[in-house]
């Protein structure tokens, strides 16, 4: 059984061994994402099981067609709540957080550019700061990674994945708009 | 796996064991996957991938399905036991009745309260042919109870074979056969058409009605 196949077996059988084999292979993952808001080892176990308990009844009740954009985008949501819940209140940027979950599913769909299209991303590419230009030329068309970024230009290394992130985001609008 | 060696690609990362290119291409990868890149960050700041938590929660995951395993088990059993225990009582309940009148009709020697008995008395037997689903709602005790009580007027048994299709509880095609009188026929399949509420798809039985004495 497929992943589709198994969320459907799931919904029509309650079957937990099913829901156990779906949720397994995010395991690690999830338990990543929860330490990134939760800071702590035994409070990201715990969430991990507590979102599996959830989706033992959310899962019979909602259509899911992407489970992995889902589950992820689920945990998030708990893990937000949780702090929300304990009155610990935690400063995230917006635009880290920003319609990630869409564009993942957007940016499979891959469409073959013309010349007019690469003509628009150099004029979007022109709005950048310096910074900002530097980071994705050396990142998208050098192909360097983000440490050899930051040795090179001597940026920080959460300043250069930020400038990456935040650009990529901005030229897609950009692109969009044009 | 894939997710153990998206673990192992994870840990390299974050700890600094992975070469240029490698680094770049999870970097690009995460970039386009938001959990992905969440992930990194969350092993980043527990400084690297720790197999301890994540074994624990394999053991957790692997309880927690076994728990509501052995719930189902535990449920279906007290279920049964309490299925055997209530017919093994109506059952005790059916027989001393039946010692209790049966006393009673030998000491009495009159004739007329002989015959009320026996029209009282169970003529019908239903069985289950392989492939059947059907069931009446009110169970087959009551089935065989109501049914016997329509059939009181019916002097002459037989043993019919009977099928139906069930289509949202209403009988469809339904097939009698065998040796019976035409009334017996027709107060069975009256009955069988509307006045029982049943379950299930195919109906597959064999109903015997012993002759009035």
């Amino acid at each position: 059984m497929d992943e589709k196949e198994k969320l459907a077996y799931y919904k029509r059988t309650g079957d937990l061994e099913t829901l156990g084999r779906l949720y397994d292979p995010y395991m690690s993952l999830l338990y990543g994402v929860c330490y990134k808001y939760l800071q702590d080892a035994d409070k990201s176990q715990d969430a991990v099981m507590s979102i599996f308990e959830e989706l033992i009844e959310k899962l019979r009740i909602h259509q899911v067609d992407n489970f992995k954009s889902w589950l992820y985008v689920y945990a998030r949501n708990y893990c937000l709540m949780r702090l929300r819940r304990d009155r610990k209140i935690v400063m995230v940027d917006i635009e880290d957080h920003l319609l990630e979950s869409e564009q993942q599913l957007i940016d499979t769909d891959f469409v073959r550019w013309d010349e007019a299209d690469f003509q628009k991303l150099e004029s979007c590419i022109e709005t950048l700061t310096n910074e900002q230009e530097q980071c994705i030329r050396l990142f998208f068309l050098k192909q360097k990674c983000y440490k050899d970024i930051a040795d090179q230009t001597g940026y920080t290394l959460s300043k250069v994945k930020s400038y990456i992130q935040n650009v990529k985001r901005n030229l897609k609008a950009c692109m969009e708009r044009k | 796996m894939e997710s153990n060696y998206q673990l192992s690609r994870i840990h390299n990362y974050v700890t600094g064991l992975m070469s240029e290119e490698e680094m770049y291409a999870i970097e690009r990868e995460a970039l386009d996957d938001p959990f992905l890149q969440d992930a990194i960050d969350g092993y980043k700041l527990q400084k690297g991938v720790d197999s301890r938590p994540l074994s624990l929660l394999q053991q957790r995951l692997a309880r927690r399905i076994e728990e509501q395993a052995e719930h189902k088990s535990r449920v279906f059993y007290s279920w049964q036991r309490l299925a055997i225990g209530s017919v093994a009582g109506v059952l005790f309940v059916v027989v001393c009745l039946l010692l209790v009148f049966n006393q009673l009709n030998r000491s009495r020697e009159v004739r007329s309260q002989e015959v009320v008995l026996m029209e009282e008395m169970l003529r019908v037997r239903t069985t289950e042919n392989e492939g059947n689903d059907a069931r009446p709602e009110q169970g087959w005790a009551q089935f065989n109870e109501e049914l016997n009580s329509e059939l009181r007027d019916v002097a002459n048994g037989g043993s019919l074979t009977i099928r139906f299709q069930l289509v949202g509880g209403v009988v469809k095609d339904l097939e009698i056969s065998g040796d019976s009188s035409p009334d017996f026929l027709e107060t069975l399949s009256n009955f069988i058409r509307h006045k029982v509420r049943w379950e299930g798809t195919l109906g597959e039985l064999n109903i015997t009605l012993n002759n009035r004495e």
